[in-house]
């Protein structure tokens, strides 16, 4: 645990953001196809996702709700319930593909290299313990095989979980140390997350929908302190999120999912001026602006994933459908430089 | 509402519950046909002697005059007089409910004990060669009736195997503090006596266990199974904890108060087969005493038994209700 | 308005298809046909009990000590009692008792309790209170102790014991209503009723009601194996049914004496205890589960 500071300054990551383009990707997921075994039937929720997160870089990870970005993150960490199956794919880590490593190593990987902000405070938090007891057994136990169920006083760890608490903002360190979740109010129970996710000092986060759990207000200020945290620490950050305006926020690049398929990539600023796939033009379509218009919905629902549509999984929804949209699959292909799209719109995407 | 202002109320209200069960109890023994004094006395007493005994007993006077009377008494701590025991009930009392205290303690602490750990091993082995055994267990261990398997015992480890007394209790220790054998054995610092009140104890309470004990098992397994479900399970995975401090740390807790409710509902189910566990073993408590009672119509026993045992079970629940506010914060804090 | 009564109309004929799904459901779990088939089994063991039996005179008043406790032989498949009486043919005479007795008191517990329990939750007010707190001391002991208390009063027969396992079992059906009352009060359906201008009658007991059954047959399929249990317990202990009469608790106490020895005679009739119970419990847990039902475990002063 020595070697790195959780501090405020600058420095601790240069090294890392110097050479990041000629550097490996940290994560790098290839061709991601994942079945859930329902009562139902076989619902083939990811249909070949891949997406690359470089060290030091935020991207974001767009979708409606259903489009399969939460199941997304959870095969990263290896946290898939039961019913599902990695049909394909790999997920790879800093150099090793996580899903031929054994669950006592990707115990040690968890909190440790990359780490998970989850959603909602209100039931991420073990009720019954205090934020100090939670925060000391990450500190103490992390990657351990076994732990004693009674944890030896130690002065040092405490020290590190009040420095964390002290990192996220919260006020009085030292009494929330002893409070227990429900004492505490929303947006501190989602400070305490982060904190908790932050403890391992990995080296990559994944945020899952930061924030919709809490006033806008809150939201946007946790948003704002993360982004700094992460920006003097140098960490590389995946942001799931179905709001537009989160992902312009935070991200260096966004990835647009739909049905369980990458639509569109695209480095941010870019994918606000001009959108490519259809579906992001929706997206984007769908904010109400200030200026006036309310904006406007998308027609439809997300597919079936039993029964899903034979090629293009956006054709029933899409005002450009095509005959082509039906019968062959759009591939995730480069029509502009820097910029990846999934749509017969671009001839890169459709096989000769 | 206020968890202080809670369980003051639940306090409160065990009363009036008391009361209420008194005046029931008492009613319904003094409603009846035929003659407790008659049956103390004998077929030779006259009916000269039968009145003044009556009277004596106040049995001749109207019956809201006979329960105002025993109230009065009762809150002294007089239960009155046993025709039966031909002592006062309320020494009767004191000589018998530690037995009965004794062995229902134990055989809870079985169900717990061993219920727990069986619980969760169902639970991590869902649907596995585990998990099917423990509810056939639990299932079997339902159905039982208590005093077959009493029986069965006894037949199997005491007479045939010869590893275990029959009946009965066994000698006292040598030092009389609570009335618990076990405690006070301890207390006289003779492990030879605790030994041989252990040995005493084994069977009545395992038999008396043994329902308790399915329905903690299959609590446990399905309130693990619930927790194994939640957000802050599946985050304490994220963070790289161990898979046991999770399980037997984290989990369990939450599990565990959800099941204390239920475990102070199933102690009144475990008075009420004390009852028949105590008649097979000829257990020395309580519930052999109300047997007795029952028998020869010995109202004021009857009576005592009753409201004792009604007592006993409020204030469990009322433990389990201030642990449970103790255990989950929730509560405290609504 | 119309809509409103077409709609009405709907819900009942989904219930009928929702009981061939249940049905299906049913069907699939092992466990709950083994307790059907072991309920069937103990309902014709007791309907033709008369039939099946090989020595039917025995489950009467019967004596013949020259066979007085004979281990199970070609003639005596269960061995013979202290009486020289067939142990099988006597247990099948028992099943009879048995299951008239849990159904009796049933019935009695079901027709007390269910409607005390409507009226306490619905209508509510001083008289709700009143019955809830009547019930709250009915509970404050567990049921055998109560059953037992009572039976202290009455002589000891049968039927006294089942008079005595009724009047402490209601009061848990008036809870189970009572809680169920009270959720359903709050339902869509309710206020569409109470806006077409139904009395407050019709309401409570063909609308409200008809919705509780699922946990009321539930229990009272599990009740059937706790009530046997009781009642053979309280037989055993002399303060039931009474010799000769072949009810299996006081089988067991008849049996006791002979132990070691003879351990046929104590042991095959809690068998049947055993076996009759758990058929009513995998039933019950069955239908639970087909039922999609929680049965709140309610306490006194809750």
């Amino acid at each position: 645990m020595a070697g790195r500071q959780l501090t405020d300054q600058p420095g601790s990551r240069e090294r890392g953001n110097a050479g990041t383009r000629c550097q490996e990707p940290l994560l790098s997921v290839e061709d991601l196809v994942i079945h859930f075994h329902l009562y139902e039937g076989l619902a083939r929720v990811i249909n070949g996702v891949s997406l690359t997160i470089r060290r030091g870089e935020s991207v974001a990870l767009v979708g409606e709700t259903g489009c399969g970005k939460s199941i997304t993150a959870k095969a990263i960490l290896g946290l898939l319930p039961p019913n599902a199956e990695i049909v394909s794919g790999r997920i790879v880590f800093a150099g090793r593909d996580l899903r031929r490593l054994p669950e006592e190593a990707l115990q040690k990987i968890r909190g440790r290299k990359m780490a998970m902000i989850f959603q909602d405070p209100g039931t991420a938090l073990n009720p019954v313990f205090t934020v100090g007891d939670q925060l000391m057994d990450v500190a103490s136990w992390q990657g351990a095989s076994r732990a004693p169920l009674v944890r030896r006083h130690n002065g040092e760890l405490r020290r590190r979980c009040l420095d964390m608490l002290r990192l996220v903002r919260i006020p009085d360190p030292e009494s929330t140390f002893r409070r227990y979740p429900i004492e505490l109010s929303g947006g501190m129970r989602q400070r305490v997350l982060i904190a908790l996710a932050l403890l391992g000092e990995p080296d990559l986060l994944i945020a899952d929908e930061l924030g919709t759990a809490l006033d806008v207000s809150i939201q946007d200020q946790i948003l704002e302190e993360l982004r700094e945290l992460v920006r003097t620490q140098g960490l590389s950050v995946l942001y799931i999120t179905h709001n537009l305006g989160v992902a312009r926020l935070v991200s260096d690049r966004i990835y647009v999912m739909y049905g369980g398929e990458i639509a569109e990539v695209a480095p941010t600023a870019a994918m606000f001026s001009r959108q490519l796939h259809p579906y992001s033009q929706g997206l984007l379509a769908a904010i109400p602006r200030l200026s006036g218009s309310i904006g406007e919905g998308i027609e439809g629902r997300i597919p079936d994933y039993i029964d899903p549509p034979p090629a293009c999984r956006f054709a029933p929804r899409c005002p450009f459908r095509m005959a082509i949209c039906d019968q062959q699959r759009p591939l995730l292909a480069a029509s502009e430089p820097g910029r990846l799209a999934a749509c017969h719109l671009y001839p890169a995407s459709t096989r000769r | 509402m206020n968890f202080r202002t809670y369980l003051l109320r639940r306090t409160l209200h065990i009363i009036p519950v008391l009361f209420g069960l008194s005046i029931l109890i008492f009613v319904v023994s003094r409603v009846i046909p035929g003659d407790p004094v008659r049956l103390a006395l004998g077929l030779e007493a006259t009916g000269e002697q039968v009145e003044q005994l009556r009277r004596q007993m106040g049995l001749d006077r109207p019956l809201v005059a006979q329960y105002l009377a025993y109230f009065a008494g009762a809150v002294r701590g007089d239960f009155g007089y046993s025709l039966r025991t031909h002592r006062n009930v309320a020494q009767d009392l004191l000589d018998f409910f530690p037995a009965t205290l004794e062995l229902t303690s134990v055989a809870m602490l079985i169900s717990v004990v061993v219920g727990v750990p069986l619980g969760i091993l169902a639970a991590v082995r869902k649907d596995q060669g585990p998990d099917h055994v423990s509810r056939i267990v639990a299932l079997i261990g339902v159905a039982l009736p208590r005093f077959w398997l009493a029986i069965l015992l006894q037949l199997a480890l005491a007479y045939q195997l010869r590893l275990l007394p029959t009946i009965g209790r066994g000698p006292a220790p040598p030092v009389h503090v609570t009335g618990l054998f076990l405690v006070d054995s301890l207390v006289a610092l003779r492990l030879d006596a605790f030994w041989t009140s252990l040995k005493y104890l084994a069977m009545p309470a395992f038999a008396l266990s043994v329902g308790t004990l399915a329905q903690v098992m299959r609590l446990i397994r399905a309130g693990m199974i619930e927790e194994m479900r939640r957000d802050y399970a599946l985050a304490a995975r994220s963070y790289g904890l161990p898979p046991n401090l999770i399980i037997y740390k984290y989990l369990l807790k939450n599990a565990f108060t959800a099941t204390l409710t239920i475990l102070g509902l199933s102690y009144g189910f475990l008075l009420g087969n004390a009852f028949l566990v105590e008649a097979v073993f000829a257990w020395p408590g309580l519930a052999f005493y109300g047997v007795d009672a029952l028998r020869y119509k010995d109202f004021n026993g009857v009576i005592a038994v009753t409201i004792v045992i009604g007592a006993a079970y409020a204030l469990v629940n009322l433990a389990t209700d201030i642990l449970y506010g103790y255990v989950d914060p929730r509560v405290r804090y609504e | 308005m119309a809509e409103i009564v077409a709609t009405a109309g709907e819900l009942r004929v989904t219930r009928t298809r929702e009981w061939r799904k249940m049905w299906f459901r049913f069907r699939q779990s092992n466990l709950s046909l083994l307790g059907f088939g072991i309920i069937a089994a103990v309902i014709l063991a007791a309907v033709f009990a008369p039939q099946l039996a090989p020595y039917p005179h025995h489950a009467g008043i019967f004596v013949d000590f020259d066979h007085a406790l004979k281990a199970p032989s070609a003639y005596n498949w269960l061995g013979t009692d202290d009486a020289g009486r067939d142990i099988l043919s006597r247990m099948l005479f028992g099943a009879r008792i048995s299951l008239i007795l849990g159904l009796m008191v049933l019935i009695i517990a079901v027709a007390v309790g269910v409607p005390l329990g409507v009226v306490a939750g619905y209508w509510g007010g001083r008289a709700g209170d009143l019955i809830m707190r009547v019930t709250d001391v009915f509970l404050a002991v567990p049921p055998i102790a109560l059953a037992l208390a009572v039976t202290a009063a009455l002589r000891p027969t049968l039927t006294n014991a089942m008079v005595a396992i009724a009047f402490a079992w209601w009061p848990w059906y008036t809870r189970l209503v009572y809680g169920q009352v009270l959720s359903l009060k709050e339902q869509q359906f309710v206020e569409a009723s109470r806006g077409l201008g139904a009395s407050r009658w019709r309401i409570a007991f063909r609308e409200i009601l008809p919705n509780a059954w699922s946990p009321i047959i539930v229990k009272v399929t599990l009740d059937m194996g706790f009530v046997i249990l009781t009642s053979s317990g309280l037989s055993f202990l002399g303060l039931g049914a009474q010799p000769p009469t072949p009810e299996w608790g006081t089988m067991i106490a008849e049996g006791r004496d002979y132990l070691p020895g003879a351990w046929w005679a104590a042991t095959f009739p809690g068998l049947a205890i055993f076996l009759t119970v758990l058929g009513f419990n995998l039933l019950g847990d069955g239908l639970r589960d087909v039922f999609d039902v929680e049965i709140e475990q309610w306490r006194a002063g809750n």
